[in-house]
């Protein structure tokens, strides 16, 4: 998965990221949209899980950004999609990352594999020049 | 108002034993750093052996409110005291289990009743219900027992809902 190869995207919500208790706003958004999208309990509960992550390591690594929920139609398949966009200190080791345990920030390091695990695809683009961009989607 | 600022404003009592700390607040870092230090000095005033904290109003558990409730686990069991979480609802297993949080790191029970029967051996070892062979069961402990088999068929019916 790379860039929008979507057809139709529609119920985008933007949430500023800036203050812990933004983490909790994108966390409300996740769970507003994939309830609307008709997604059964335990996916909600990931979804919801995996915006966390994303939303709270923009604000503990990169102090501010944005993350976009909506929801996306790939070949007439609709899935619920998570953009996390930050102009941070980027990742610099992309592969290292996404290994379990692997944090730079004291913390369990289970996030960003956990966000891979908890959703159907995940990408972060590792030709962003400027702090870091993240996609990740979980189909119907 | 006396220190107000300074208590992670968490309601805590003991119950059977147990310190019981009934999670009701959003959980921010801060909030989380005190709880931490409200629960240790707790169990080191009371000498509770056990405490059970309830998460059923926590939305969502992401690896780092996980993290603080390992630690928490951890800490209660250096100064002597098992840490037992009640209220994860059936749907955010998975979640957890995808974030690598597993049964090793936390301990769980399904409802306050199970959580308090599987401290009984720890908090009181010498009047534990576990030892008492079944034809020398109390009247109150055979109910108590029916209580919670009563309880596990509810979860069991919420569950295949
Ligand atoms: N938005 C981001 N900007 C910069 N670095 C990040 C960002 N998100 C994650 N990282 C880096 O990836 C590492 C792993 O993240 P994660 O898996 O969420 O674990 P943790 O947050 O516990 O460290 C972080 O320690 C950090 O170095
Ligand atoms: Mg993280």
């Amino acid at each position: 998965m790379g860039g929008p190869d979507f057809k139709m995207k529609k119920n985008e919500h933007r949430v500023e990221v800036l203050a812990e208790a933004d983490v909790a706003k994108a966390i409300y958004a996740a769970q507003s949209l994939s309830q609307e999208m008709g997604f059964e309990k335990t996916a909600r509960f990931m979804i919801a899980t995996a915006v966390s992550e994303l939303a709270r390591n923009i604000f503990v690594y990169a102090g501010a950004g944005e993350v976009a929920v909506q929801a996306v139609e790939v070949d007439g398949k609709w899935g619920f999609e998570v953009i996390a966009e930050d102009a941070g200190p980027g990742i610099k080791d992309i592969a290292l990352a996404l290994k379990e345990g692997y944090s730079t920030g004291g913390t369990l390091g289970l996030g960003l594999p956990g966000v891979k695990r908890l959703m159907d695809e995940f990408y972060i683009d590792p030709e962003r020049q400027i702090g870091t961009m993240i996609v990740a989607r979980k189909w119907l | 108002m006396e220190g107000a600022n300074t208590f992670s404003r968490v309601g805590m009592h003991v119950m059977r034993g147990c310190l019981i700390v009934p999670i009701q607040i959003e959980l921010y870092d801060e909030v989380l750093q005190q709880l931490q230090r409200d629960i240790l000095n707790k169990v080191n005033d009371t000498g509770v052996k056990g405490v059970i904290i309830d998460v059923s109003v926590v939305e969502i558990i992401d690896s780092f409110i996980a993290q603080i409730f390992v630690d928490i686990c951890r800490m209660t069991a250096l100064i002597g005291a098992q840490t037992i979480l009640i209220g994860i609802r059936p749907a955010l297993a998975g979640a957890l289990t995808d974030l690598g949080i597993g049964v090793r790191d936390i301990h769980t029970a399904l409802t306050l009743d199970h959580a308090i029967s599987q401290l009984e051996p720890v908090v009181s070892p010498a009047t534990s219900v576990l030892n008492i062979p079944e034809e020398d069961m109390t009247h109150e402990d055979a109910e108590y027992w029916a209580e919670d088999a009563e309880d596990e068929a509810d979860l069991y019916v919420d569950e295949g809902q």
